[in-house]
């Protein structure tokens, strides 16, 4: 269970050595503070010295490092629970303090994060859309081998271009959904090593076919598939690829992510005992609300029925929204305090094939640690060329 | 003008209408000068029985117009639009200003009628439209349904235009809204030029009337040419128009008899462009090209004896004939990776082949609209007891076909490969003949001393012919009663009326609206999912007959009071009218629960679909006034004050199944193959505006000079949407294709819960826009005897207020507003 999500302030500090270094080696002293966590143990530290591409670790807060540039990273356990801390670009040059901002490090049972989200399609070279190769890449960014299933892919109902002033502002407690896609499996079907990721398809196969300038997803982990009884809307099925369970979507056709990047996409569980008979059935999560959108051209009263997950079942969210048109944050800015990017504005031509990725902060005994601070605007490179294969 | 010889005639003395040639010589010359003086710049309100709006030759010259479109900001209530030469132009008589209505409410345009030269234009055949591309270049461009594309009529020829905004005499039939009657010039003219050049456009014109053996003989012909553009920048996409008509009035007279044949050859071409710039390396391919050649034949024989004064005779012919083309080219690539290419014309199960990832569609849609009219018509005189009357019986048929062949391309190469449609050649299409006759009387009498009264009363029928027992229309004949009184009181100088009218208008459907395409509903097996690597797939063809037997006319009930006053030059009418049509076509979704079979396994869902239903409600109502000054002859300028506060109610007129807000899988099921919801609600909204336009026009003879100052001014506009009710009154199932109560069981169920559609009570607010005014001004110069030159500018100066819109919730948004103004001149040549 998620309920117990801890949002944890560190200060990850380098305290001062008395006297000035006369090797080229210094003392690196690590101060850890959590708030609201009494006991830390089962620490492990990785110092990246950037430089020369070398790995120092140890299981103890005060190391011994060659004068150099590093990248740190830890991980332990705070009261029990997996917690990590990291700061990059950190240069020990001789014993002097130097302070660190605090990163904000989230744990809990589930550590999956959005890594890769890539919304907008592709761009043939005659210059025309192809939409058929969007992804999402999900890696376990914790310590332990996790259990991918029932984890399921969202994509918000608000929209991050369009500010609402809702009579009853639920952001704080639920994230609206406008499509829910799940993984299946037993609880121990699909697991994923700590680093190791998922890339998670809408057309799993090879899609440079019809268009040179997309990508081969032939091998993706799983695929989102949208039955139709009508010929004129079509989806592909690749056998070979474990389809997601469609809980949900506004639409009766194909879902498409976004392609602008306005709306915010996320991660979810139920919790125990939650099933999709019983979610649907419950009143309390299908909310009806009134609004007012507000324009330039001035406010106009709304209505909308949304079907909600409350915030405690979130395990990742990431909020879009092109850089110039912002106008807030579709969900909760506890689970994202910040938005990212691929455009300057959501029509942009020049958008497509980019795709946003989590920064990485340290190769941690050859993993990646993925930056989540609950910030996408901190935590996400923009307008990255995209690649399914980044992570993989 | 000759309307203004009584005038003149009093003003000069003389009280006898018997006149020589010398005479009559005199008296051109004094009418030539008299109208000079008179010169009136703007429209006038019509001294008929009816509300009407006439528009003469001069208040033409003056608004420098590039298309007919651009008359109608004379109406009242009308504001000054630029010229918008890539878009259909449609019109919407006595309809609030603001926003344009859906299509769902064409039926306004439909039914106005066009008469040129007493030949009504029919659009009924026009299939012009691309049918499978809602979005793209066609569909801004396309009048289907919508009546007359004002863009294709050109002005320079006509002499003067009538438009009947109230009750229209029985005379008019196949009409809803009114009528726009175009009259051309038809007498000896000097060489006349054109050329006008705004910033979007060009337009040339030459046109010269010749006359021999004392104008027994008068043939005029007129030539013109416009080229407009969407932006002075891109010569890609762009709208050019040729009109070309030669006009022949022959007049022979015996001693008993008194013959007129007035002959008309009329041609209009347009062609709307749009490319892409193939310096752009992307979508070069990219073409769209719609063109229409029209070409018109009509004929009058007018026959009288001048010794038996009771009785004229006129036949009126007219056959019109066009050939519309519209070609477009688009490379097509797929966005999603597999589709199927459907050329499955027969019911049921097939095996089809996909569509290759990248392909060039060719449409073209080829329309040859056909239009004959015909009419006899008689014209009695005659009085009984102190009743005056002037009768007028007629008989007339319609007759509309379409022998193109229609939307024309591969099937397997569509230009929207998402769309089911198939095409049909147009000449499969049944004709339409309608019969109608009129009879009506023109009724003059005193009724007192001082108050005598003008009576037009007038009963129209129709039939549609050869319909088949199937449509509910057959046979049937649809009568308008219309009537429309005016009582006159004399008063010094001139007179104070009163009138009022009322009528039934009748509009029959379109030949497309009659017999609609077939519909192919492809369905594949849900659960039979398609594979990377497939290269078929496995559909069932489901085919719809969409056509609604049950179609009737779209019927307008109008009626009007009106009162005015005509003293002393002055001249001031004032109007309150409603119009009320309640089964307006517009499309409406129909919904069959439909099982069928693929590979031995049964399905069932809801098949979606519209048929042309009688459902839409347009009402109408609002007050229109014109007051028109002397010129005062110190400061020779005339003032006219016009204006109108219209209210326009668009609505639905039947309950509607609707999926607006149904969402589309829910706990993995699709809703909306399974449940639909039918609503019992209203669905539309009203417009309402309230403008005034003040118009000052000084014409000083002397340096032929006039120059008009219009000050426009929309004192507000004002919308609302209806209420709506968003709980169902009952729902279709797919298992059994039965309308089940929507109770409160229904409405606790986690799927069903979710046809209730929720509405905010705020969209039901009216939302007020204030004052915005503008300054236009037109100057007209004669630079020697033989030319002048004349411009306009829109919005010279402009007056927009900042508002605030305020909100319940949050902060009120100040909404700033801007204009631009628009310039247009051009050179006019009498030789």
């Amino acid at each position: 269970m998620n309920k117990k999500l801890y949002y944890l302030f560190f200060a990850l500090a380098l305290v001062s050595c008395e006297r000035p270094a006369i090797e080229n080696t210094a003392q690196l002293k690590l101060m850890l503070k959590a708030e609201g966590i009494s006991r830390i143990s089962e620490v492990s530290v990785t110092a990246h010295d950037i430089n020369m591409n070398r790995d120092y670790t140890d299981t103890t807060l005060t190391m011994t490092l060659p004068l150099g540039y590093y990248d740190l990273a830890v991980t332990a356990k705070g009261d029990g629970q997996p917690i990590t801390a990291y700061k990059r670009g950190v240069s020990l040059s001789q014993d002097c303090a130097v302070e660190l901002v605090a990163d904000f490090v989230r744990a809990g049972d589930d550590h999956f994060v959005l890594a890769e989200i890539f919304y907008t399609g592709t761009e043939t070279p005659e210059g025309k859309r192809y939409n058929g190769d969007k992804y999402f890449v999900i890696v376990n960014n914790s310590a332990d081998t996790l259990s991918a299933d029932g984890l399921i892919l969202i994509e918000s109902d608000l929209n991050s271009v369009q500010k609402y002033n809702m009579d009853n502002d639920f952001r704080d407690r639920y994230f609206a959904v406008d499509a829910m896609y799940r993984i299946p499996g037993d609880g121990n079907t699909y697991r994923v090593a700590p680093g190791g990721a998922l890339l998670i398809v809408d057309n799993a196969m090879d899609h440079t076919a019809a268009n040179p300038n997309s990508f081969d997803l032939s091998n993706a982990d799983f695929e989102w598939y949208d039955v139709s009884s009508s010929a004129g809307i079509t989806d592909v099925d690749n056998p070979a690829v474990t389809n997601m369970d469609k809980l949900y979507c506004y639409t009766y056709t194909i879902w498409v992510p976004h392609n602008q990047g306005h709306k915010s996409f996320g991660l979810a569980r139920f919790p125990e005992g939650m099933t999709s008979e019983l979610y649907f059935a419950t009143d309390s999560f299908h909310i009806r609300y009134q609004y007012e959108l507000v324009t330039a051209a001035g406010t106009f009263s709304q209505s909308k029925q949304s079907y909600v997950l409350p915030n405690e079942w979130i395990v990742d969210a990431v909020n879009l929204a092109p850089s110039e048109t912002f106008q807030w944050l579709p969900v909760s800015d506890r689970l994202d305090a910040g938005y990212t990017y691929v455009a300057p504005t959501g029509s942009d031509v020049t958008r497509f094939g980019k795709a946003v990725r989590r920064k990485t902060i340290a190769t941690l005994n050859g993993r990646r640690l993925l930056k989540d601070t609950n910030n996408s605007t901190d935590d996400f490179e923009v307008a990255q060329k995209a690649n399914p294969f980044y992570f993989k | 003008m000759l309307v203004n010889i009584p005038v003149l005639l009093q003003a000069s003395g003389v009280d006898s209408l018997a006149l020589d040639s010398a005479q009559l010589a005199l008296l051109d010359s004094l009418t030539r000068s008299f109208t000079l003086q008179e010169v009136v710049v703007t429209a006038e309100e019509s001294t008929g029985k009816s509300s009407a709006s006439v528009i003469n030759k001069e208040a033409m010259q003056h608004l420098q117009p590039s298309s007919f479109t651009d008359i109608l900001q004379t109406l009242p209530g009308g504001t000054t639009k630029d010229p918008d030469l890539t878009h259909s132009n449609t019109i919407r008589l006595r309809e609030a200003t603001n926003g344009a209505a859906s299509e769902d409410y064409d039926a306004s345009a439909l039914g106005t009628s066009f008469v040129v030269d007493g030949a009504p234009v029919s659009t009924d055949a026009n299939m012009q439209y691309i049918q499978s591309d809602i979005s793209g270049a066609d569909a801004k461009r396309n009048s289907v349904g919508a009546g007359v594309d004002m863009r294709t009529i050109s002005t320079d020829d006509i002499e003067k235009v009538e438009i009947i905004r109230g009750i229209a005499s029985a005379e008019y039939g196949d009409v809803t809204s009114g009528v726009v009657k175009i009259e051309r010039t038809a007498k000896p003219t000097p060489w006349r030029a054109r050329f006008k050049a705004d910033g979007f456009s060009k337009l040339l014109f030459f046109g010269k009337g010749l006359g021999w053996k004392n104008d027994q003989t008068v043939l005029n012909f007129g030539i013109d040419y416009l080229n407009a553009k969407a932006d002075p920048t891109n010569t890609l996409e762009n709208y050019q128009r040729i009109t070309a008509s030669v006009r022949l009035q022959q007049k022979w007279q015996t001693e008993e008899w008194k013959l007129k044949w007035q002959s008309n050859w009329d041609y209009t071409g347009s062609i709307d462009n749009e490319k892409i710039d193939p310096d752009i390396h992307k979508n070069r391919e990219d073409s769209y090209r719609s063109t229409y050649h029209k070409w018109g034949w009509s004929n009058t024989l007018h026959l009288h004896q001048p010794a038996v004064e009771w009785y004229q005779l006129s036949v009126q012919a007219n056959i019109s004939g066009e050939v519309d083309r519209i070609d477009q080219t688009r490379l097509v690539q797929l966005t999603t990776p597999k589709n199927p290419a459907i050329d499955n014309m027969q019911e049921g199960e097939a095996t089809v082949s996909l569509l290759p990832y990248k392909y060039t569609a060719k449409h073209t849609v080829e329309g040859l609209p056909f239009n004959v009219f015909i009419r006899p018509k008689a014209e009695f005189f005659f009085d009984t007891w102190r009743l005056n009357h002037k009768a007028n019986i007629g008989l007339e048929w319609r007759y509309s076909k379409n022998f193109g062949r229609g939307q024309i391309y591969d099937l397997s190469r569509p230009l929207n490969y998402s769309s089911t449609l198939r095409p049909r050649a147009y000449y499969d299409i049944p004709a339409t003949n309608q019969i109608s006759w009129y009879i009506q009387d023109d009724i003059s009498f005193p009724i007192h001393e001082y108050v005598s009264a003008d009576l037009n009363i007038g009963l129209r029928g129709v039939t549609m012919l050869g319909l088949g027992k199937a449509y509910a229309m057959d046979g049937k004949c649809y009568l308008d009663p219309r009537a429309n009184l005016t009582l006159n009181f004399p008063v010094s100088k001139g007179k104070v009326f009163i009138a009022g009218g009322i009528g039934q208008h009748t509009k029959m459907p379109t030949l497309l609206q009659l017999s609609p395409n077939l519909l192919y509903m492809d369905l594949q097996a849900p659960d039979v999912p398609i594979a990377p690597t497939d290269e078929t797939m496995q559909i069932y063809t489901h085919i719809i007959n969409p056509t609604n037997y049950d179609l009737l006319p779209a019927r307008n009930l109008k009626w009007e009071v009106r009162a005015g006053l005509g003293i002393h030059k002055h001249r001031l009418s004032i109007t309150y009218f409603e119009e009320d049509m309640k089964d307006a076509f517009r499309y409406l979704m129909q919904v069959d629960a439909f099982r069928y079979t693929i590979n031995n396994r049964e399905y069932d869902r809801l098949l979606t679909y519209s048929t042309t239903r009688n459902g839409s409600h347009i009402h109408k109502q609002g007050i229109e006034w014109q007051y028109q000054s002397p010129r005062i002859q110190a400061i020779c300028t005339r003032f006219t004050i016009n204006g109108a506060w219209l209210r326009t109610t668009y609505s639905n007129s039947e309950q509607m199944f609707s999926t607006e807000k149904t969402p589309g899988i829910v706990n993995g099921g699709n809703v909306q193959d399974h449940y639909i919801g039918l609503y019992n609600w209203t669905e539309g909204y009203i417009r309402e505006s309230l403008n005034s336009n003040l118009v000052a026009d000084v014409y000083i003879p002397k340096i032929g000079l006039v120059v008009s100052a219009t000050l426009e001014a929309t004192i507000f506009t004002a919308s609302k949407t209806l209420e709506k009710n968003g709980t169902p009154v009952s729902y279709i199932a797919s298992s059994d294709g039965l309308l089940h109560p929507y109770d409160a069981i229904a409405a606790q169920d986690p799927v069903l819960k979710t046809l209730t559609f929720d509405y905010n009570l705020g969209q039901f607010v009216r939302r007020t826009v204030p004052f915005e005014g503008y300054l236009n001004l037109r100057v007209q110069k004669d630079i020697t005897r033989f030319a002048s030159i004349a411009l306009y500018v829109n919005r010279l100066l402009d007056i927009l207020p900042d508002y605030t819109v305020s909100s319940p919730e949050g902060s009120p948004v100040i909404i700033h507003r801007t204009a631009s103004p628009y310039f247009g001149m051009e050179i006019n040549l009498h030789i």
